[in-house]
């Protein structure tokens, strides 16, 4: 029943949706400067690629790949938390959050 | 086991040294470096004895690749760690009377290239013998960067790094095509030589090989960090440089090239010949227009290798013979002449021959020793000098005349620079207003036994022919 | 190796001098002045003793051949360390170790409280053992190690007074001219080689006739070069005159009697080489007579003592010159021992006037010295009379059978040679007439300090005087019913010349040569004794142009300097300055500039902004996307 539920909608149409949210995360990781944004851009990358994989998992009756997306979402709270525990460095050690100021990074 | 030996002594000292504390250094490195020199000493005498190579160690390394522990020592090896051994412990000898910072680390970094440059020499492999080869290079480039003086040390340094490393990467790529040439990787020197090598990649072996040893050398137009690094390393270390690095080029050429590449050699070797040749006429003219003596003595000794060079491409056993004598010669003079500018440069903390002048007065016994040394170099007949230059001369005249004339002429100019120095520095009124005492206790017996061997040497030369006999005939008449 | 006593004898010859060299670094300043010379002089001495036996081993049996042991070996090349002591050999070092004794004990008076007694003492040890190396060798490069050693010597003791910087200024040039002309004389032995394969004198002698004849007429040639060096002979005569600046004895032993004649004894060595040379034969010749006009031109201006004497003596080793050239050996042979012996005792006079004068040298400020100085003068008289060959002295008899030799190829070498002597004769009677006679020009305060030199110097001038009176009689022409024993003994070295003139001719020549030298010896006395003829000062020289250009020596030596010594340096400095640090520095610096260049160009992409580094991943990833797609 739950399966017919998400059939419902054809694949296509999920894939269109995920592409748009993965372009949406990429756009905001060039376009904005702030890391707390970039970071969310990141998130939503991510959770697009989730949603693909629940999407064909369905569509080809293989539930792998719903433990793999569980997976991700683990290691994304991991990241989130590493990530936000630098950011916080980062703020304490340059005032700023924004992404121009961290020029150090070259040679 | 012996010849492990010579290259385990000066290392395992090198890191021993670094723990004992200052005062002891000094000791223990004068000892370490003389134990070496009488083990170079008893297996030279054990190959009088019995003339066959003296094998060492054979143990499997890296045998997917057909890399072995291969060290072994015949005539000319042992030449040549005679002279390195010697020339080491003149170096430590003449470090004896200064005042070092960090002493210990400077004696482990002296031992430690010692011992590199053994193992080059006794090294069987050609991997081998290139680890040993740029393991030269790491303490040299510490002792030329922490005790050198000079404006840009680390330019200079920089300068000597990175070009004889480009040299040696070149070589690096003719050993590596060398030890795939059969097919299944074998490095050892025995397999390597008198491979049926095509001609044309003859030549590119041979170039990439003189390329390497030109600049280690060095000869024209290879030579341009040479002057400033012979000049800025305190001397006892440039006792090294010029002494025993240069050696491991012109070995090289010799264990080598010659062997490896003969058709190459008999082809373009004219070429590096009168190269070579001209590169003596040209360091002896860029030795005139010096003021400061230890660059005048560095180019002094690039005339000598140069001429070294020429020799070893006439590619015949006279040539040879004569390189093989000059390479010894060479290593006493250059030690002799650059510890001569170091006792100058303790006198003034300079090198500038003008602020010299009248030093014989106050130190007869030094200008006694310093012109022995001079002759030596000018190769005045009854000093060693003449035995290797005479033999390299009449063997390149029998090769090429074009060659012999360049190489000749630093007979007179070497005589006029020489000469010139020697009176600007040591002869006429005294107008250094200092007070110099003569040379003391440990430089006076140093200075006396370089000149004992120079004269000995010059007499009496042919157990040095005897000793690398056998090694130039298996070249040459294989 | 055993050594039979013939063997250890020869060895000990060379060697004694030579343990008298290295014993003053052991006894060096200790001993007292006349205990150090008298050791010196006993090493020298002892060693004439060894010789004048050997020389009778060689005169009843005939050559001897010693061999030590290998001093070079290396392939074909052999050079053995080893002694050839025949009759050429024998007879010169009965001349370096007989003469050099006697100038050894000369110096203990003319040394007598000098800085570096025991150090001169030593030096001229060293020289000893050196010529004897260089005459008794018996391959050319063992030869060259003494020909080269005793350039050495020379070096030391032109420049022995080293505080003075023009001293050891004079002692480089001679060391670097006669480097110049030991290049040729190596390309010589490197030939040599190569034709002969061998440096043995007797191997190369029995080949001869099996070489190619225009590389004997280089090899001769290139020897001959080397010649001129060390013999002082144009065009490579230019640092003897300065050697002067060395202590007189020096000057007499190895810039007149022993160093100097190294030339000649090398040709008389190869005169089988020169003999097959027609060419060389003519060069040398045309350079002896030169040097010998030339010089003796120039001797006629110069008014220091010892420079009329430096130049005398490059004056008489061109005319030996010229003897080799016309292929008188025997005749050169004999005027370089009778020159030995009366150019030794002029210089020793010489040394015994300077001396007493404290040290004055401008024959301008001699004159009448012949009542102070009585000794001096009766041994400087007859050192006189012999040079200017006059009969019966020594010099008349050498330079009479060259002349008789050089007639015998053509009347014009004998009129040139001739007139080499009459020049001989005015410059040397000038010479004699100023310091010795007239009138007294040295100022008063000096005069009364003048002194007769002590006996040890006399007594050497004495001997010397003695073998330049009787010298002549070594050669003794069969026209005064002599049998020419020097000849007939070099007869196994030398072969016998083929003069044949006859005895009406040779009477001619005789008569002609002595009536003019004593028509000059009658024209100087007028000029100089009655007339009190002073030579003019410098200022006075300098206005007169001919005078002025022998005064200043032909300008040689500003010739030289201004086309050698100084383009040489400055071409070295312009090397240096231009080429070494422009363009050598420049190229390899210039490598790694450019790779600094291109590099600093690369990173500029790596510019630090994270935002940039993601824009380039996003475009890189899309890229490949693309890539893939689209294949």
């Amino acid at each position: 029943m739950n399966d017919t539920l998400v059939m419902a909608v054809p694949l296509s149409h999920y894939i269109a949706v995920s592409a748009i949210l993965f372009s949406i995360g990429v756009i905001g990781i060039l376009m904005r400067r702030n890391l707390i944004v970039m970071f969310l851009s990141i998130e939503l990358m991510l959770n697009s690629v989730n949603l693909l994989a629940v999407a064909f998992s369905v569509y080809h009756n293989d539930s792998n790949a719903q433990a793999f997306v569980f997976f991700i979402m683990v290691v994304a709270a991991a990241e989130i938390a590493v990530g936000l525990a630098m950011l916080v460095m980062i703020y304490r050690n340059i005032r700023t959050i924004d992404i121009d100021a961290l020029k150090q990074l070259k040679w | 086991m012996g010849v492990l030996l010579t290259i385990l002594i000066p290392l395992l000292s090198a890191i021993l040294i670094l723990f004992i504390g200052k005062s002891n250094s000094q000791k223990l490195a004068v000892i370490s470096s003389a134990v070496s020199v009488i083990l170079a000493g008893i297996l030279t005498a054990s190959y009088f004895a019995n003339p066959i190579t003296i094998n060492g160690v054979d143990w499997s390394w890296v045998s997917s690749m057909g890399i072995r522990f291969q060290l072994a020592a015949d005539g000319v090896s042992l030449l040549l760690l005679l002279i390195s051994n010697v020339v080491a412990l003149i170096s430590i000898y003449v470090s004896l009377g200064d005042q070092n910072k960090n002493t210990c680390q400077y004696y482990a970094l002296i031992l430690a290239m010692q011992g590199f440059m053994n193992g080059v020499f006794v090294a069987q492999d050609l991997v081998l013998y290139y680890i040993f080869w740029e393991l030269v290079l790491i303490p040299a480039y510490f002792l030329l960067l922490g005790w050198g003086k000079h404006d840009q040390i680390r330019k200079v340094t920089l300068k000597f790094f990175l070009y004889t490393f480009l040299g040696s990467l070149l070589m690096l790529v003719a050993i590596i095509w060398l030890g795939n040439y059969s097919g299944t990787p074998d490095f050892s020197l025995k397999a390597v030589t008198g491979l049926p090598i095509p001609g044309d990649i003859q030549f590119y072996i041979f170039a990439a090989f003189m390329i390497a040893y030109g600049i280690k050398t060095p000869i024209f137009p290879f030579h341009s960090w040479m002057a400033d690094t012979y000049t800025s390393a305190p001397a006892p270390v440039t006792i090294l440089f010029s002494g025993v690095m240069s050696k491991m080029a012109l070995y090289s050429i010799f264990r080598f090239v010659l062997p490896i590449v003969p058709e190459a050699v008999e082809t373009y070797g004219i070429y590096i010949m009168q190269l070579a040749a001209f590169s003596v006429l040209y360091a002896s003219l860029m030795a005139m227009a010096q003021k400061d003596i230890k660059r005048i003595f560095a180019y002094v000794s690039m005339a000598h290798v140069s001429l070294i060079v020429a020799a070893l491409m006439i590619n015949n056993v006279e040539g040879t013979q004569g390189a093989l004598m000059f390479m010894a010669v060479h290593a006493i003079v250059t030690s002799g002449l650059f510890f001569t500018a170091h006792i100058l440069y303790r006198l003034k903390g300079t090198h500038d021959i003008d602020s010299f002048g009248g030093i014989r007065q106050q130190m007869p016994i030094f200008a006694g020793l310093y012109m022995v040394v001079m002759f030596a170099s000018i190769g005045l007949p009854l000093t060693n000098g003449f035995i290797g230059e005479f033999m390299i001369l009449t063997a390149l005249f029998q090769a090429d005349v074009v060659a012999l004339v360049l190489a000749s002429l630093s007979i007179v100019l070497g005589a006029v620079y020489m000469l010139m120095t020697y009176r600007k520095v040591m002869l006429g009124p005294d107008n250094t207003s200092g007070f110099f005492t003569d040379l003391q206790s440990n430089d006076k017996f140093l200075f006396w036994s370089i000149a004992f061997v120079i004269i000995f040497m010059g007499i009496y030369s042919t157990w040095i022919t005897q000793l690398c006999e056998n090694t130039v005939l298996n070249i040459f008449q294989p | 190796m055993s050594l039979d006593s013939t063997q250890i004898i020869s060895l000990l010859v060379p060697l004694l001098p030579l343990i008298g060299f290295f014993g003053y670094f052991i006894y060096g300043d200790k001993l007292s002045e006349s205990k150090a010379g008298t050791i010196a002089s006993a090493w020298v001495f002892t060693s004439f003793l060894l010789s004048i036996f050997l020389f009778s081993q060689v005169s009843a049996n005939g050559a001897i051949q010693v061999n030590y042991f290998d001093w070079m070996q290396a392939g074909s090349l052999t050079i053995p360390f080893a002694f050839q002591i025949d009759q050429l050999s024998s007879i010169m070092m009965l001349l370096v170790t007989g003469v050099g004794g006697l100038i050894h004990v000369y110096s203990i008076g003319y040394m007598h409280e000098d800085q570096g007694f025991s150090r001169f003492f030593a030096y001229l040890n060293l020289f000893i053992f050196f010529m004897l190396i260089l005459v008794m060798a018996n391959n050319y490069v063992l030869m060259f190690a003494g020909w080269e050693g005793v350039g050495l010597c020379s070096y030391l003791l032109i420049g022995f007074w080293y505080k003075n910087p023009e001293y050891s200024a004079a002692a480089n040039k001679a060391f670097i001219v006669n480097r110049i002309g030991d290049l040729f004389m190596l390309y010589g032995l490197y030939m040599i080689f190569k034709y002969f394969g061998t440096f043995v004198y007797t191997d190369i002698n029995g080949m001869a006739s099996s070489v190619d004849t225009a590389a004997i007429g280089i090899i001769t040639l290139l020897l001959f070069a080397g010649a001129t060096g060390k013999s002082a002979q144009i065009p490579l005569h230019t640092w003897l005159p300065d050697a002067m600046a060395g202590p007189t004895p020096v000057s007499a032993l190895i810039h007149a009697a022993t160093m100097v004649t190294a030339g000649i004894y090398l040709v008389i060595r190869s005169n089988v080489l020169y003999a097959l040379a027609p060419f060389t034969n003519e060069i040398i010749v045309i350079v002896g007579l030169a040097t010998t006009l030339i010089a003796g031109l120039i001797a006629l201006k110069q008014n220091d003592i010892k420079k009329v004497l430096a130049y005398s003596t490059v004056s008489q080793l061109g005319l030996m010159f010229f003897a080799l050239g016309v292929g008188a050996y025997a005749a050169a042979f004999f005027h370089l021992l009778t020159h030995a012996f009366f150019k030794a005792l002029l210089f020793l006079g010489a040394g015994s006037v300077i001396h007493g004068m404290h040290g004055e040298q401008d024959i301008r400020k001699m004159g009448g010295l012949s009542h102070k100085m009585k000794y001096t003068h009766l041994t400087f008289l007859i050192a006189v009379i012999a040079i200017i060959a006059l009969p019966p002295l020594a010099g008349f008899f050498s330079k009479d059978y060259i002349l008789a030799s050089a007639f015998g190829k053509s009347p014009i070498l004998w009129a040139l040679g001739a007139g080499s002597g009459l020049l001989t004769a005015y410059y040397m009677m000038r010479l004699y007439f100023l310091v010795f006679r007239g009138n007294s020009r040295t100022p008063e305060a000096v005069v009364a300090k003048i002194h007769e030199s002590p006996s040890v110097m006399l007594t050497p001038l004495y001997i010397l005087a003695g073998l330049s009176a009787i010298g002549g009689f070594m050669n003794i022409p069969s026209i005064f019913g002599g049998g020419q024993w020097l000849e007939n003994f070099l007869n196994p070295v030398v072969q016998l010349s083929e003069l044949h003139l006859d005895h009406s001719t040779e009477w001619m020549l005789m008569g002609i040569s002595t009536g003019l030298v004593l028509a000059i010896v009658a024209w100087t006395y007028s000029k100089y004794v009655k007339g009190n003829a002073v030579p003019e000062s410098d200022e006075a020289t300098a206005a007169m142009p001919l005078a002025n250009v022998l005064a200043k020596k032909f300008y040689f030596d500003e010739i030289y300097a201004s086309i050698f010594a100084k383009p040489l340096l400055s071409f070295a400095n312009g090397l240096q300055k231009w080429f070494e640090t422009e363009v050598i520095d420049r190229v390899t610096d210039g490598f790694g500039g450019v790779t600094m260049l291109l590099s600093g160009q690369v990173r500029k992409v790596q510019n630090g902004h994270i935002s940039f580094y993601l824009f380039a991943m996003v475009l890189g990833i899309l890229g490949i996307l693309t890539i893939f797609i689209l294949l």
